[in-house]
């Protein structure tokens, strides 16, 4: 498929939260829903994008066309393997995913292309049209510095695993003195989180909160988001002898046969049913200054 | 009996089936189009062997070359290693030289490794050259297994292997915990030990 239209309907059902079930599938029988997601369009407000966004897209994925490197050549690795399981993720979006990953490498050619970006796009993609979605994934490299995540040396990683360090020790001195005690690294906790944004813990029907939530606040968000997880596991983490169990935890093996939907439960407890938007709720209860994050994240 | 625990850590190119491996031995598991790993997945089993127990903790690596740089985070204080490389693909096999020259130059001085040559039931496709594997593990002294994530043919072979070599190495220090009913012969290496010690603070 060539790139050349642009006018992917988005998969997500974002513009239908709110209305009743029989409603929508009556509604969407007679008129397919072709407005955009009302999320996207809030993002779009809070992002850079060039007038001539489409045009400028279009000619990177021209040059993109017969490019060998690489990272076209981990793209190509990854591009099954990112949600293979999600239905809706077929092979016209597969094509687009890989288009957009590579104009990526190649308008940020220091980044180039580095796994978890995968997640990353192919959530957005869930939102939105595909060459707004390489623009979106753009503003995220750059404007959210995503970029210092995924620059050789992964610097990003190395800051945000001292700011959660510093975070903790404020926030939760026990489970800091608990991780100090065994000697474990932070940054081995939160890497995949850093690097997708949770996007291999959350269904891809569910990632829009979170991306609407980074979008909006940027990188306090995540922090919350961080700590109302860990908060959650307050009681289990302080048990384990070894740190490293944490990851049994917080990385169930489940993830990769159930879908995503076994993270969240290892949250709840007893019989109740965490939801995502439950913990997003509990995270933005969370006392955490906004300036206070960026001032770190400019100065560390 | 004695439990040991360790850790072990698999390493090799992205795609070679690094986490096909793991979950099929831990899981008994596979899936064609494995999710890709973004840094690391961590998997644990207790294999029951002749000499005792070894709890495995397994640390799965993600293959992009953009994460070596942390990969050190990931083998540190490791026991074991399993650098896995696709039979059917030259560069893949060509990456396992250079993770044993790391494992041995960085990694804890006794770390056991093990070479698997992954996806042995594409025999046709093979570019790697049986023998020639063969060879050069054993000049590396390393043992080399063909393996299978999807047919499941050989992993739990290596795996045994790595527990058990692992075993060996690391016999010493299960007894100081006090775990071991060999406790006598522990406690001469024991003593042995803390003399050894005891000389260098004479000399200082």
């Amino acid at each position: 498929m060539q790139f050349g239209t642009d006018q992917d309907i988005p998969n997500c059902r974002c513009n239908e939260e709110n209305c009743s079930f029989f409603l929508v599938k009556g509604l969407r029988f007679l008129f397919p829903d072709c407005s955009p997601c009302w999320r996207a369009l809030e993002w779009e407000k809070k992002c850079e994008i060039p007038n001539d966004y489409q045009s400028v897209y279009g000619k990177l994925v021209k040059s993109g066309e017969n490019y060998q490197s690489a990272d076209v050549h981990q793209i190509d690795l990854d591009l099954n393997r990112t949600f293979p399981t999600t239905k809706l993720f077929g092979s016209d979006t597969k094509l687009a995913l890989r288009r957009v990953l590579i104009s990526i490498s190649l308008f940020e050619p220091a980044v180039g292309y580095v796994q978890g970006m995968n997640f990353l796009a192919g959530s957005i993609m869930w939102h939105t049209t595909e060459s707004k979605s390489f623009w979106f994934m753009i503003n995220l490299l750059r404007k959210y510095e995503m970029r210092r995540n995924f620059l050789p040396g992964l610097p990003g990683l190395a800051k945000h695993s001292q700011i959660l360090e510093l975070l903790l020790f404020e926030q939760y001195p026990n489970f800091f003195c608990y991780l100090n005690e065994h000697r474990a690294d932070v940054s081995v906790y939160i890497t995949e989180w850093c690097f997708t944004l949770f996007a291999k813990i959350v269904p891809i029907y569910e990632m829009g909160m979170i991306l609407h939530g980074f979008f909006l606040n940027g990188w306090v968000f995540f922090y919350k988001v961080v700590l109302a997880i860990i908060f959650r596991l307050k009681e289990k983490l302080l048990c384990l002898r070894d740190p490293a169990d944490i990851l049994t935890i917080i990385k169930p093996s489940e993830v990769y046969k159930k879908g995503r939907t076994n993270f969240i439960k290892s949250l709840s407890a007893g019989s109740e049913n965490l939801t995502w938007a439950e913990l997003l709720d509990e995270a933005e209860n969370i006392n955490l200054d906004k300036d206070y994050i960026e001032f770190l994240i400019s100065n560390i | 009996m004695a439990t040991m625990e360790c850790k072990i850590v698999t390493l090799g190119e992205g795609r070679v089936g690094k986490t096909s491996l793991a979950l099929k031995y831990v899981k008994n598991e596979f899936h064609k189009d494995e999710i890709s790993t973004v840094n690391a997945n961590y998997l644990t089993k207790l294999v029951q062997i002749p000499q005792g127990s070894v709890q495995l903790n397994i640390w799965d690596t993600a293959g992009q070359e953009r994460f070596r740089a942390i990969a050190s985070n990931y083998y540190r204080q490791a026991k074991g290693a399993l650098i896995v490389y696709d039979i059917t693909d030259r560069k893949s096999f060509d990456k396992v030289v250079s993770w044993i020259k790391e494992l041995k130059s960085q990694a804890e001085k006794n770390i056991v490794i093990v070479v698997a040559g992954n996806k042995c039931d594409m025999e046709k496709e093979r570019q790697i050259n049986r023998p020639e594997a063969l060879e050069f593990c054993r000049k590396m002294q390393i043992r080399h297994f063909d393996t299978s994530a999807k047919s499941g043919n050989g992993v739990e072979e290596m795996f045994m292997e790595l527990a058990s070599q692992i075993f060996e190495a690391n016999k010493g220090e299960l007894g100081q915990s006090g775990r071991n009913s060999r406790r006598g012969k522990i406690t001469v290496e024991k003593t042995k030990h803390r003399e050894n010690s005891g000389k260098k603070g004479g000399c200082c």
